[in-house]
């Protein structure tokens, strides 16, 4: 089921890490055991296969071998594993957050949207996307969209869960992207009525990415290959560091990295938001901050507070407007073959539902 | 991939889907129990291969006294000739298993050749969930000064997200083997105990309750199903909480074919429990 990653319609491997990693494990991404940047995601016992897009055996072999030692691509690693998935079929998704080679599978069906969020370490980010799914779990609908489906719920869960008021989560922030998490992707089917459904993609990936991305666009691929993909950034500013000991530094280092979405925005959307909005900021640094977004971006940041009591009226409608942005029509969407496995392209736009 | 053909058959497969306690059981044995006392619009033809389990989940009910567990490898009741009110026979297929098999399925993310069989094969899943085990809702931190990393308490996953994940395993292993007719059956929502909710009012209709509880998984089904091809129903097969150390008399005294109810789409009334097979 799994598409070839040849395939026309595939993406190219970017230096995310594989989602099939255990969740609670952090890899640093600047040691990958991989030449083409991707940390490996196979079984501790060694046993893997030479493919280095398989994840065999915590995933479906990409050749559809049954039985593993069949494969002509299986490498063990001395004795055990009889190379026998338990006997039954696997849905080819983990639930868990998104590697890039995950990704092909959806993205072989259909160009999804991608929603970058970008920001500098502590920024917000994944508070951003636990505040979203939050939303998605109380209300029914919001801006016309509801939520129908999601290859990576498990993912979504865990940065959740620790955002969430007791008693069923801990009053505090999911754990830094990389020391806690893996950076990945998560994915969410969203439904405008029956017919019209979209997957879109939003990045959680280290600020530590960006910071160094926007200091020298070669130091960071990961950062790269987001801003290759993106349909729409989300620029977060960080209201806590711009008003704490070191604001001098914030200011100019948010500076840097719109100066770098700017110049590889070419032509697609950048929304730029205003994280922990219910901190006030300095007045000067915010004046300097909003010139900044209104001369490259057009328009001042949007407040965000993830915080039910604050003091902004509507806190998370930057949430609802960048779906609203990132599902907005876009230019040469059905025209453009060459977003689209024709096959694949096609049937997804005949589909049933 | 393993090939998988279903053979032209008129038998419905109605597949109960439900995780431990959501009281899958309790309803085929007090659907049987009224089949078998003529109180349905379908009657029964001739007797199911193996009543044992039946005939003791009756038996508790008689005495007032809640239906056992089912345990592993217990066929509560596997097929049932029935003839509708129109003349025409009726064959339904209605596998029971442990619960523990539908939270084993999300856990282990496998679909045993057992399953496999039963996924492609059904022509309706009625899906049971008892929504006073529903948590309630997250709702966004209030506090005001950002916390530093904290461990949240470790908990098992959501009622709500576990369901998505269910029907969307379910749902994909029904269409990978890309049988003509491999669109997801029509699904109807059994909220089971219904008699345990506890805002239930007047007039109430079981989606709402549904949408209230669990707005993630209203949105996932009614964004997945066509109107027409998905059903929210109420059901409480023993009317009551029965408890295992105190008999309820009523039961005694009426019998339990006179006892228990399901709620229709629309919020009315019947004590056919039947209608949740022919709907």
């Amino acid at each position: 089921m799994t598409p070839d990653n040849n395939a026309p319609g595939a993406v190219d491997a970017p230096p995310i890490e594989p989602a099939h990693e255990e969740p609670a494990v952090g890899v640093d991404s600047a040691q990958p055991d991989r030449s083409d940047g991707l940390t490996s995601g196979h079984s501790a016992s060694g046993n893997k296969c030479k493919n280095a897009h398989c994840y065999a055996p915590k995933t479906p072999c990409h050749l559809g071998d049954l039985k593993l030692t069949e494969c002509e691509n299986w490498q063990t690693n001395g004795a055990e594993s009889s190379g026998l998935y338990t006997e039954g079929d696997r849905p080819p998704w983990s639930g868990l957050a998104l590697g890039s080679v995950d990704l092909n599978a959806i993205a072989g069906t259909g160009r999804p949207r991608v929603v970058a969020l970008i920001g500098a370490p502590n920024a917000g980010k994944t508070s951003a996307l636990a505040a979203y799914f939050i939303r998605l779990r109380r209300d029914y609908e919001s801006n016309g969209l509801s939520f129908a489906g999601s290859y990576t719920i498990l993912g979504w869960d865990q940065i959740a869960h620790y955002a969430e008021f007791p008693p069923n989560g801990s009053r505090g922030f999911p754990p830094h992207t990389t020391s806690g998490r893996s950076p990945a992707l998560l994915h969410v089917r969203l439904a405008s009525n029956l017919r019209n459904l979209y997957n879109v993609f939003f990045t959680d990936v280290p600020g530590e990415w960006f910071e160094e991305w926007a200091i020298e666009a070669d130091a960071a691929p990961g950062a790269q290959w987001i801003a290759d993909r993106a349909d729409l950034f989300v620029l977060l500013s960080d209201s806590d560091a711009l008003s704490g000991p070191d604001q001098g530094r914030a200011r100019s280092s948010y500076q840097n990295l719109a100066m770098r979405v700017s110049s590889v925005a070419n032509g697609r959307e950048v929304y730029p938001v205003r994280a922990k909005a219910d901190l006030p900021v300095p007045d000067t640094i915010d004046k300097a901050l909003e010139h900044t977004d209104t001369e490259l971006f057009g328009m001042a940041a949007t407040p965000l507070s993830v915080i039910r009591r604050s003091p902004i009226p509507d806190p998370i409608f930057p949430l609802d407007e960048a779906i609203r942005k990132a599902t907005a029509p876009r230019r040469l969407e059905h025209d453009d073959p060459r977003q689209l496995d024709p096959f694949l392209g096609f049937r997804e736009r005949l589909r049933p539902t | 991939m393993t090939t998988v053909s279903r053979a032209a058959s008129s038998t419905e497969l109605v597949l109960l889907v439900g995780g431990p306690d959501s009281g899958k059981s309790t309803f085929l044995v007090q659907l049987y129990g009224r089949l078998r006392h003529g109180l349905s619009t379908l009657s029964l033809v001739g007797a199911p291969e193996s009543l044992a389990a039946v005939h003791d989940g009756l038996d508790r009910l008689s005495q007032g006294l809640p239906v056992r567990h089912t345990s592993a490898g217990v066929k509560v009741i596997q097929e049932l000739t029935m003839r509708r009110q129109d003349g025409e026979m009726l064959r339904l297929s209605i596998p029971d298993y442990p619960g523990e098999a539908i939270d084993e399925l999300v856990n282990t993310r496998n679909i045993s050749p057992h399953w496999r069989d039963l996924v492609v094969r059904s022509t309706r899943w009625n899906l049971f969930i008892r929504v006073e085990r529903m948590s309630s809702l997250p709702s966004l931190p209030e506090f005001e000064e950002p916390m530093s990393e904290a461990t949240a308490k470790s908990r098992g996953l959501p009622l709500d997200i576990r369901l998505v994940e269910l029907l969307q395993i379910l749902r994909h292993e029904r269409q990978r083997h890309m049988l003509t007719d491999a669109f997801p059956p029509d699904l109807t929502v059994v909220l089971s105990c219904w008699d345990e909710i506890s805002d239930i009012t007047d007039g109430v209709i079981p989606v709402m309750i549904l949408k209230q509880r669990m707005p993630l998984f209203y949105s996932y089904v009614a964004g997945n199903w066509e109107p027409s091809r998905h059903h929210v129903m109420g059901l409480s097969a023993q009317g009551r909480t029965l408890a295992d150390d105190k008999p309820d008399p009523e039961f005694v005294d009426h019998g339990p074919e006179s006892m228990g109810y399901l709620i229709r789409s629309n919020g009315s009334k019947t004590g056919d429990l039947s209608e949740l097979l022919t709907l």
